[in-house]
C-alpha cells in the first residue's frame, strides 16, 4: 500500500451533495445500513425510520417503522423507504450507496436509485427492531445544531478543508 | 538578484531530513505498534538519536526500550506523540526563519506570554479524555493499515460527551474530525493510497491536546480599527472554523491579527449556508468578511499570539476599506504590519500561514503532474487552490485574470505555495475573496433542522 508522502491537509472523499432536507431529514451510510428518518406526509410530529442493510452476498434487507417500531403500512418497498433511497442517492451517488451495500457486478457508472436497486437483490423486511438504534442516531446528529459555539481559536482545525 | 520567490524554492535541508526521518517513523502507525520489523525499530533509534540531550531524550529512550519488549504503555506512546510533535515544531521554526528572509521580514519566534492561570479541567472532563488516550492508543496499536469498524465505532458514544464540552473543544473538534475521517474510509483495504502522514499528525495531536488542556495564550483588551483582508474556512463534516485574518491599528502599530468563528455543524450544511451558523452572533465581523467593511474595536480581548476572543458587540462596522491598498503592505519586501509568534505548544508546519502580495505574476495552469503556480521573474510558486474548502475563492480561474494576488504562504507535502486569499482585476468589482457570496444560499437546511431539534430534543430534556 502506498502513502501520500508528507501531505498533512487533504481533502478526503467526495463531498455530499446538498438536498432539501423537509422529507428526509436525516439520511446516512453507517454499519452495513443506508438509514435514516422520513417526515410522515400527513402528521408533522409523525416520523419513520427506514434503512436498507447489506445482508452479505449482495442481498439487501430493509425496514420501515415508526419509531416505536411499529411498522409502516405501506409494506414491502414502501413510498418512504423509495424516498430514503432517493436521497441518498442524491447526497451521496448511487455508485456509493451500492458499493456500501456491498451490491455486486458493475457498480461503475451507476446514477440513479433505480441503478442501486438493480444491483441489489431484495431480500425483504430484516427481522431485527431497530427503529430506536436508528432514531438514536437521528437525535445525535440534531445535536450537532445544537452545541455552543465558539471565538477562542482552535489550530486543530488546520489539518481540514473539507466536508 | 532572482526573484526572492526563488529562495522558497526548496525547503531546507534539515526540514527535509525531518520529513524523511518522520515517514520511516510513521510506518510503525501504519502496521501497528504490536509488529513492528527491524526497519521501524531502526527508524525508532534514529528518533531517539535526533531528540537525545533534550528534555524528551530520556522519555523517548525508555518508551522506545519498552516498544522493543512490547509493552504498550499510554506513556510510550505518548513519548512518541511529543517526539514527533517537537520534531515538526523544529521544521516549523526552521521554515517560518526562511519565509521571513525571503520576505525581507523579521522571523517571530518567542513563545507568547501564556496565562497559566486557567482553572482545573472538572472530574468528569479528565475522564473523557482519558478514554480518547485509550482509543488512541488502540489505534497505534491496531495500525491504520489494518483499522476495522469494530476499534473505530465504539469510540461514539466518548466522542459525544467531549462535544458537549465546550471547554474541551479544541480536542473534540479534532477527534470528532479524525473519527469521522476514518469510519468513512473504511474498508481501508479499498483505500489505495493510506494518507500516513496526515492521520500520524492527528493522531500525534490528538495524543497531546489530550494529556492536559493546552494553556492558552494571555489576553489583554485591544482596540482600534480592524481592517479584514481575507477569510480561510477550515471544515470537516461536524465542524466549521472561519479565520477572518486582518491588520488592527496603522502605521508603526499595526499588528497582523485573527478572528476566529466556530461551530459544530451537520454534514449537509455545506457552502455558503455555513455562514447562517453565525448570522445571529457575529454579525459585525461578518459584515468585514463579506462585504470589507472596517470595524472599530473597544476592548476586543487580544491573545498574545494575535488572536481575538471575539465579541461581536465590542465592534461596529463602517465603511468599505479599500483592500487593494491594504494588501500591498505585505508586497515581498515591503513593511508588513506586525506578526506574532504561535504558542510553542501549536507550533506545527501546517500553522504557516505568512501574508504575501504578489503583483504581475502570470498564472500557469496546472497539468496531470503538478497543479497551477504563480509565476513572477522566472520563479515559479504553487498556487494551493486544492488546500482551500470547496465554498472558498478565490478560485484558480479567478486568480487567472486578476493582476494582484494576496494570500498565505503556506508549506505542505515538501513544498511552499501560496493560499490566495483576495485577487483583484482591474475593475472595481473584480475583487474575490471567500465570503464574497455569502447571501447565496438557496435552500434553508439549518431551519429545518433547528425545527427539529427544539421538537426533538429540548422536549426530551
Amino acid at each position: 500500500m502506498s502513502t501520500l508522502d508528507l501531505q498533512s491537509v487533504l481533502a478526503l472523499g467526495a463531498p455530499l451533495r446538498p438536498r432539501k432536507l423537509k422529507d428526509v431529514p436525516f439520511v446516512e451510510l453507517h454499519n452495513r445500513r443506508v438509514q435514516g428518518v422520513v417526515s410522515s406526509g400527513s402528521d408533522i410530529n409523525r416520523v419513520y425510520v427506514s434503512f436498507f442493510e447489506a445482508a452479505g452476498g449482495g442481498a439487501v434487507q430493509y425496514s420501515c417503522s415508526t419509531n416505536n417500531n411499529r411498522p409502516c403500512g405501506g409494506g414491502g418497498l414502501c413510498k418512504h423507504l423509495g424516498w430514503l433511497m432517493g436521497e441518498a442517492v442524491l447526497q451521496y451517488g448511487a455508485e456509493r450507496v451500492a458499493r456500501f451495500l456491498e451490491a455486486t457486478g458493475d457498480l461503475d457508472n451507476l446514477k440513479t436509485a433505480n441503478d442501486v436497486y438493480s444491483r441489489c437483490r431484495m431480500a425483504g423486511r430484516a427481522g431485527r427492531e431497530d427503529a430506536g438504534v436508528v432514531f438514536s442516531r437521528f437525535l445525535s446528529y440534531l445535536r450537532y445544531i445544537e452545541r455552543e459555539q465558539t471565538t477562542q481559536p482552535i489550530p486543530e482545525l488546520a489539518w481540514f478543508i473539507s466536508g | 538578484m532572482g526573484s526572492p520567490l526563488d529562495a522558497l524554492r526548496t525547503a531546507p535541508e534539515a526540514v527535509t531530513r525531518a520529513e524523511t526521518l518522520l515517514t520511516q517513523v510513521d510506518a510503525c502507525l501504519s502496521m501497528g505498534l504490536g509488529r513492528l520489523g527491524a526497519e521501524q525499530l531502526s527508524a525508532l533509534d534514529s528518533l531517539a538519536r535526533s531528540l537525545q540531550g533534550t528534555p524528551l531524550g530520556a522519555p523517548l529512550a525508555d518508551a522506545i526500550k519498552a516498544l522493543r519488549r512490547s509493552e504498550f504503555s499510554e506513556r510510550a506512546l505518548l513519548s512518541l506523540a511529543a517526539a514527533r510533535g517537537a520534531l515538526q515544531g523544529a521544521m516549523h521554526d526552521a521554515l517560518l526563519a526562511q519565509a521571513s528572509q525571503a520576505l525581507g521580514r523579521p522571523a517571530p519566534l518567542s513563545a507568547p506570554p501564556l496565562d497559566t492561570e486557567v482553572q482545573e479541567l472538572a472530574s468528569h472532563q479528565v475522564t473523557y479524555l482519558e478514554s480518547a488516550r485509550q482509543w488512541l492508543v488502540e489505534l497505534a496499536l491496531a495500525g491504520f493499515a489494518r483499522l476495522g469498524p469494530e476499534a473505530l465505532l465504539p469510540f461514539a458514544a466518548t466522542l459525544e460527551k467531549l462535544q458537549g464540552e465546550p471547554r474541551l473543544v479544541r480536542q473534540s473538534s479534532l477527534l470528532t474530525g479524525l473519527y469521522q475521517e476514518l469510519v468513512s474510509s473504511l474498508p481501508i483495504d479499498g483505500m489505495g493510497a493510506l494518507p500516513l502522514y496526515r492521520w500520524a499528525d492527528l493522531w500525534s495531536r490528538a495524543m497531546l491536546v489530550c494529556v492536559r488542556a493546552p494553556l492558552p495564550a494571555k489576553e489583554e483588551a485591544a482596540s482600534g480599527e480592524l481592517r479584514v483582508l481575507g477569510t480561510v474556512l477550515r471544515h470537516h463534516p461536524n465542524f466549521v472554523s472561519v479565520v477572518a485574518y486582518g491588520v488592527l491599528g496603522a502605521g508603526d502599530s499595526a499588528r497582523w491579527v485573527r478572528a476566529s468563528l466556530a461551530s459544530y455543524k451537520v454534514d449537509v450544511l455545506t457552502g455558503a449556508e455555513v455562514w447562517r451558523l453565525f448570522a445571529s452572533s457575529a454579525p459585525n465581523l461578518l459584515k468585514a468578511i463579506t462585504e470589507r467593511a472596517s470595524l472599530s474595536l473597544k476592548a476586543m480581548p487580544l491573545s498574545s499570539a494575535h488572536d481575538f476572543l471575539w465579541e461581536d458587540k465590542k465592534a461596529s462596522a463602517g465603511a468599505v476599506i479599500d483592500s487593494v491598498a491594504e494588501v500591498r503592505a505585505f508586497a515581498l519586501g515591503g513593511k508588513a504590519a506586525l506578526r506574532a509568534p504561535l504558542a510553542a505548544f501549536d507550533r506545527h508546519p501546517v500553522q504557516l500561514a505568512e501574508p504575501v502580495f504578489v503583483e504581475g505574476a502570470a498564472l500557469q495552469k496546472g497539468d496531470g503532474t503538478r497543479g497551477p503556480a504563480l509565476v513572477l521573474e522566472g520563479a515559479s510558486l504553487p498556487l494551493l487552490t486544492r488546500r482551500m474548502s470547496q465554498a472558498a475563492e478565490p478560485t484558480e480561474e479567478q486568480v487567472s485574470g486578476a493582476t494582484g494576488v494576496f494570500g498565505l504562504l503556506r508549506y505542505d507535502a515538501g513544498a511552499w505555495g501560496l493560499e490566495p486569499l483576495l485577487a483583484f482585476g482591474k475593475g472595481k468589482k473584480d475583487i474575490f475573496h471567500t465570503g464574497r457570496e455569502a447571501s447565496k444560499y438557496k435552500s434553508d437546511s439549518l431551519a429545518v433542522l433547528q425545527e427539529r431539534a427544539s421538537r426533538l430534543l429540548r422536549a426530551k430534556s
